[in-house]
């Protein structure tokens, strides 16, 4: 990748980082269903590993950040599996994937 | 040429991300994710990161799209009252999102379009991925099986009976 090609690639990564977590915090604010509040956590990933692609491109270091991107999407399965078991407890027990169904809970 | 297919590659992405969180239908909200991690992979083999685009497309374009799929047919289960108040307020909801992401995307544009360019040190300069993740970084492979363990004892209260 030449020079020009890196600073465009540089600029876009970093607009479309921005944009997705405005996006995903935007909708983790006002939405109040669980399994889109999932979605918008993995959106949030996926804003992080483009981020991580661009930095091992800077440092010039792609192995590391390999190792890094797997160490995230690891994270990724465990958090969207456990947050979907919640989710479907919470259903389970309230009839509802609202959030606001959580407060009441007992502890 | 590369520094275009990129830019296409990352438009796709990050369109098919902003359906992922607007779309009203859960389902194709999880397409959406999963088409979002297809485009991200390719951006990775590129890149010349083909370990990283293995795993984002085995695990978050597969896995986590089956995981969303079984979550939303577990869950299925609203009055049409409820399905039509809430696609109303659906509507409602998003739309000054897309106002923000205009007026964000265009000021960060032309600011990092005033910076100089960066420079690049070159993507392949000899790092061996099986040493870096089998030896330099041996802690987070241990950090990792505990992560899946937490993700089996994750399925195994997503399929639990129900009393």
């Amino acid at each position: 990748m030449n020079t020009a090609d890196f600073n465009l690639f540089t600029v876009s990564v970093l607009v479309a980082a921005l944009t997705i977590v405005i996006a995903a915090v935007y909708t983790l604010i006002r939405t109040n269903n669980l399994i889109r509040v999932i979605i918008a956590v993995e959106v949030m990933m996926k804003a992080v590993t483009l981020l991580l692609i661009l930095a091992g491109l800077v440092a010039g270091n792609m192995a590391l950040i390999q190792s890094f991107i797997i160490t995230i999407i690891v994270c990724e399965v465990a958090v969207a599996i456990v947050a979907a078991g919640i989710a479907v407890n919470c259903y389970r027990k309230n009839g509802s994937l609202n959030i606001s169904a959580l407060e009441k809970l007992k502890g | 040429m590369t520094g275009i297919t990129l830019l296409i590659l990352l438009v796709i992405m990050v369109l098919f991300l902003l359906l992922a969180l607007t779309k009203k239908s859960l389902l194709k909200s999880a397409v959406a994710l999963a088409c979002a991690s297809v485009m991200l992979t390719i951006i990775l083999f590129i890149l010349a990161a083909p370990w990283g685009a293995v795993f984002e497309l085995s695990v978050c374009a597969g896995l986590i799209t089956v995981v969303f799929i079984s979550t939303i047919s577990m869950t299925d289960a609203k009055s049409k009252r409820e399905d039509y108040e809430e696609r109303k307020l659906h509507n409602k909801k998003f739309a000054p999102l897309f106002f923000i992401l205009a007026v964000v995307v265009a000021a960060t544009a032309y600011f990092l379009s005033q910076q100089a360019g960066i420079v690049i040190q070159g993507n392949e300069l000899g790092y061996d991925f099986k040493e870096v993740l089998w030896n330099t970084r041996q802690t987070d492979i241990v950090g990792q099986i505990v992560l899946v363990l937490a993700a089996v004892f994750g399925i195994t209260v997503f399929f639990k009976e129900v009393d």
